[in-house]
């Protein structure tokens, strides 16, 4: 039986090409950061503390199958950015005071590597060499998808009913405190839960268009 | 008749056949990377698993100051401030830390080997200034001392003495030329010792190239004063005039250092908090990654990066003056005409306690 080399041939360039496809990924988003300082006015009333466990399986055929397990720790921080409080929103008569207050907001999402515990009983790599390993890419990119996860669950936590009462009653404190007897304070229309990741964007664009 | 034809098929295209079985194997027994592998996802995905609230608390911090930044950190970084800050266990009881931490040890014996050819090297190179100095303070004395043989050689009237001095002066040239050429030998192995420190070092710096993790993080550090727990005692309406307020409030804080997995999270554009810039092993095995214990090292430092960055800058400073601002303009919102902000001091708080 003869081989023929020119069908060898037209396999190995087909099968890299394949290769050349599949490893065309795309370029991820560099040097969108300044350093920056700024002045804010954020006053956070709650500080939610949620988990989430990350886990994954990478099944094989004939090889043992992979498996990552790891415990999670997120935290929330939610209340009002005073900077939107406006003189119209404050109606004084006397000791007897009504505040209109902004939307609560998220103010601070923190999902700390500190607070990632991989359990070591329930996790295997498995695999024998490095590439096809969970190694720490792959980590990172199962970490960013648990917190794609919660970030997008926020709104379901019940994070604006406590925000609000909590809100409420620190400033009813400071309002008392300040020689009020009369305290009504109420929010404006909550639409969907805001965090500060688009007003971060916005800035940034803006930044960036300047400097071209 | 169908089986023939398919033996045939088989017999005629038997390369293919074999092709697509060794893949299967390789690409089952799970050797090949995973994009090369059609019967994997492309990436890995985790399960869905429920978000439990663990607890909630109430709090009462007003942000007064944001820094947002760039920074990176390696894990050579790590270990060498490790050797300083565990020297004690890695003297009698490394074996824990070198789990943990797998080429600490590699590190530490390196470093230890470049340190030691370090100070050897500015002992020689101390000592090589030294014998510098020395040769040219004799070097300008022989040719002073040439000098004033020569005029004397000039004006000496009687031969004997003129020949006694050119003998001293020859002499004296010999001697010049031995120092010179005990120089030219000092140098050369100077030379030598240097080139060799020098190759020792990009030794050094390449081999630490061939197992270190890098990464950049972006993120924030926030700071503010704390408001819960105001007292009567902490803010109170002056005795003699009703608008005048007076509030007494804590030093501000750093309140968060964040670098999180995704900086920015939005619909339309997402930046990575942790961006891998580096992994390398130095190995093709996958026993040879590093562990979850050395990549939070590597991002812990990022922090501790960003938090000082972010100090460096003025935070906790422009924090103070945001948050006497914030709190003077609420309290004009709210009606008063004078609105005094004092910080706690250290001493205040000890007056407090007593």
């Amino acid at each position: 039986m003869l081989i023929n080399f020119r069908k060898i041939n037209k396999s190995i360039l087909l099968l890299f090409i394949l290769a050349v496809v599949s490893c065309n990924r795309s370029e991820p988003d560099r040097a969108m950061v300044i350093s920056k300082l700024k002045n804010s006015a954020k006053l956070s009333t709650v500080e939610y503390i949620v988990t989430k466990v990350i886990s994954s399986k990478d099944n094989n055929w004939f090889a043992k199958d992979a498996y990552f397990f790891a415990e999670t720790e997120a935290t929330i921080k939610a209340g009002i950015d005073l900077d939107k409080l406006k003189d119209e929103d404050i109606k004084i008569d006397g000791v007897k005071i009504s505040l209109l207050l902004p939307p609560v907001e998220i103010l601070n999402f923190s999902y700390p590597s500190e607070g990632f515990k991989v359990i070591e009983k329930y996790s295997d790599e498995a695999a024998i060499f490095k590439w096809n390993s969970i190694d720490v890419a792959t980590k990172d990119d199962l970490y960013r998808q648990g917190e794609s996860d919660i970030r997008q669950n926020i709104d379901d936590l019940g994070i604006v009913n406590t925000a609000q009462k909590n809100t409420r009653l620190l400033l009813t404190k400071i309002l008392s405190l300040s020689g009020f007897d009369e305290i009504y304070i109420d929010f404006k229309e909550q639409e969907s839960l805001s965090t500060p990741d688009e007003k971060l964007l916005k800035e940034l664009e803006e930044f960036l268009n300047k400097k071209k | 008749m169908i089986f023939l034809t398919i033996a045939n098929f088989i017999k005629k295209y038997w390369f293919i056949f074999l092709l697509i079985i060794v893949y299967i194997l390789i690409a089952g027994l799970n050797l090949l990377p995973r994009s090369l592998n059609v019967f994997k996802k492309q990436r890995l995905l985790i399960d869905e698993t429920p978000i439990v609230v663990k607890e909630v608390r109430e709090i009462g911090e007003l942000t007064t100051s944001e820094f947002y930044g760039e920074v990176y950190a390696d894990l050579n970084e790590v270990y060498n401030e490790m050797l300083v800050e565990f020297k004690d266990s890695l003297n009698f009881n490394p074996t824990a830390l070198y789990e943990n931490y797998p080429g600490l040890e590699r590190y530490r014996k390196d470093a230890r080997e470049f340190r030691a050819d370090e100070l050897f090297f500015k002992n020689k190179s101390e000592s090589y200034e030294l014998f510098l100095t020395e040769y040219y303070l004799k070097l300008e004395d022989y040719r002073s001392k040439e000098l004033e043989l020569k005029k004397e050689i000039s004006s000496s009237g009687s031969k004997s003495e003129r020949k006694k001095l050119e003998r001293r002066l020859s002499d004296l040239k010999d001697k010049t030329i031995e120092e010179k050429k005990a120089f030219v030998k000092r140098k050369d192995n100077f030379n030598k010792d240097e080139k060799a420190f020098r190759g020792k070092k990009i030794d050094f710096r390449k081999e630490r190239k061939t197992r270190n993790l890098v990464y950049i993080g972006r993120g924030w550090v926030k700071a503010g004063v704390n408001l819960k727990g105001l007292t009567d005692e902490e803010i109170f309406i002056d005795d003699s005039d009703s608008l005048y307020i007076h509030i007494l409030i804590p030093e501000p804080e750093i309140l968060d250092v964040d670098i999180n997995p995704w900086f920015i999270y939005t619909e339309k554009k997402k930046i990575k908090g942790f961006e891998l810039f580096i992994a390398k092993t130095g190995s093709m095995l996958s026993s040879e990654n590093f562990t979850d214990v050395e990549i939070n090292s590597v991002k812990h430092k990022c922090k501790l990066r960003l938090e000082q960055n972010a100090i460096e800058k003025g935070l906790l400073r422009n924090a103070k003056s945001s948050a006497s601002s914030t709190l003077v303009n609420f309290f004009h919102l709210l009606g008063f005409d004078k609105v005094k902000i004092n910080f706690k001091t250290s001493d205040h708080q000890v007056v407090l306690n007593n």
